[in-house]
């Protein structure tokens, strides 16, 4: 998979490496068990610091996506992927709170809202994972 | 001096003078003078112009060299060569910086004025790159270590035949210069010389395979494939050129033990020597800086996707040495030519640099004396 990283964003650059490694997963273009380059090799082939690649693999580990080896290094979670328990929608409720609100304000009625996100999952499920 | 050796130096010459001056046109077309722009630049006339002046005068400044040399050789003393081909040698590689750092500096005053590296920036890895195949196998290294082992076999084995007083130096007629009583440290110092020259095929190698990914942020897929073919048909011409090589050096003690005359062994590094220098430079053209002159295209309907590479001109100093102590990458594309180069904020990139002269200078050391070389 494509890793691309906008320097230019205000988003965090490990904060971008951890989204997009999620997204790969999510669109099945990153397969369970596949290895991740290290995290040397990546922070050179990026040209970045190696704490910033290594705070988004320790995320990405965190939350059960990735594991990582001493042998064989980083990989994709190859068993089940953590569930979406009550953490995780508190989690969620909590992101989408501010975009809900900036939806209503700009006059976005529930019903487009919705088609957005059904967009937004459809687009994930072409990559192979049904949704 | 002989004629082979006056025809050798002379193609020698052309050789260098024409890879010097056909440099910018081997870069990837993102980099001009070791300015980042964007692609779509390349074919800008006035960038245009500055590739063709810098092959012009590099090239004119070449064939004056070989003029001065041909004449040297002709009406002259062959005695002056020596000091003749250091002069023209040292003045081309004058010209080639002057230019060089003349079209940089206009490269820079350029980019500013007009912007060539204004859309949006990118940096972007392929994370099953490590799993591909970027170089020949290490193992291909065998048939090396094996020639080193039989000629050090053969070394042991007829130590007796060889003969008393050996020629550690010719010079250039074939004279020898350097003769010292025999012992073991230079019956085998070929086979020492193959040992080091197998270590350092084996550290470049490693360099081609674990160098940094660079993919063009424009058309990712394609620049990926294209670079892959590049290292490996670099590692590849490496370490054939190598075994020959190696082999070449496994030709000083059977000179020795069978009294072969040294211009075998003369032909023979001078083969070597022209293959490896011809072959850099149609390897050169053929995959250009990086694979961009390799005609390949990308997956079906990769369309340019209106981003370029990040712009790291200010870790490049001059365009040519970089630093960047971000980086953790030790080994990183050329701008300016065909190959490698390392990332000099790193401590290892010097130790890789001055570590085999040390290695070198060590064991001449413990040679001379262990053995009274």
């Amino acid at each position: 998979m494509l890793i691309s990283i906008d320097l230019q964003s205000d988003e965090p650059i490990y904060q971008q490496l951890f989204n997009q490694i999620v997204e790969g997963i999510a669109s099945g273009a990153l397969r369970p068990g596949e290895t991740l380059p290290s995290v040397r090799s990546l922070a050179a082939d990026l040209g970045i610091n190696l704490h910033t690649v290594g705070k988004a693999y320790t995320h990405l580990k965190q939350e059960g996506y990735i594991q990582i080896h001493r042998q064989k290094g980083a990989l994709v979670q190859p068993g089940p992927l953590p569930e979406a328990d009550e953490t995780f929608f508190g989690r969620l409720e909590k992101r989408l709170r501010p975009l809900v609100a900036e939806a209503i304000c700009r006059g976005v009625d529930e019903g487009r809202f919705r088609e957005v996100c059904g967009r937004l999952y459809r687009q994930f499920g072409k990559g192979g994972i049904e949704s | 001096m002989s004629a082979q050796i006056t025809v050798t130096l002379l193609v020698a010459l052309a050789v260098t003078g024409f890879m010097m001056a056909v440099v910018p046109y081997l870069t990837r077309r993102t980099e001009s003078f070791g300015v980042s722009i964007e692609s779509r630049h390349w074919h800008d006339p006035e960038i245009r112009g500055m590739r063709r002046k810098y092959a012009l005068g590099t090239g004119s400044v070449a064939v004056l060299a070989i003029l001065a040399v041909l004449i040297v050789d002709v009406f002259f003393d062959a005695a002056y060569l020596v000091w003749v081909l250091l002069a023209v040698v040292i003045a081309m590689m004058i010209t080639q910086s002057g230019l060089y750092l003349l079209f940089h500096f206009r490269m820079k005053t350029l980019k500013k004025s007009r912007g060539l590296l204004s859309s949006e920036q990118q940096i972007i890895a392929e994370t099953a790159f490590h799993r591909e195949k970027r170089a020949v196998s290490n193992w291909w290294l065998l048939p090396h270590l094996a020639v080193a082992a039989a000629t050090a076999a053969f070394c042991l084995i007829f130590y007796d035949r060889f003969p008393d007083q050996l020629v550690m130096q010719y010079d250039a007629q074939g004279n020898p210069t350097r003769v010292v009583e025999k012992n073991y440290g230079a019956v085998l110092m070929p086979v020492i010389m193959q040992l080091f020259m197998v270590f350092t095929f084996w550290l470049v190698n490693y360099g081609i395979a674990s160098s940094k990914q660079q993919l063009d942020a424009a058309r990712p897929h394609e620049s990926l494939r294209k670079n892959l073919v590049f290292r490996r048909r670099w590692s590849a011409f490496l370490l054939i050129g190598g075994f020959l090589l190696v082999l070449a050096f496994a030709l000083m003690p059977l000179q020795m033990v069978y009294r072969l005359d040294p211009s075998v062994q003369m032909a023979a590094f001078t083969g070597v020597t022209l293959f490896m220098t011809l072959g850099a430079m149609i390897l050169s053209f053929m995959t250009g800086q990086g694979g961009s002159r390799i005609r390949m295209r990308g997956p079906a309907g990769e369309t340019a996707a209106g981003m370029v590479n990040r712009d790291d001109d200010r870790y490049w100093k001059l365009g040519v040495f970089y630093y960047n102590p971000e980086d953790p990458a030790i080994f990183i594309e050329k701008r300016f030519g065909v190959g490698w180069t390392m990332n000099w904020a790193r401590p290892a990139a010097w130790a890789l640099m001055f570590g085999p002269l040390v290695l070198i200078f060590l064991v001449m050391f413990l040679l001379e004396t262990i053995f009274d070389l």
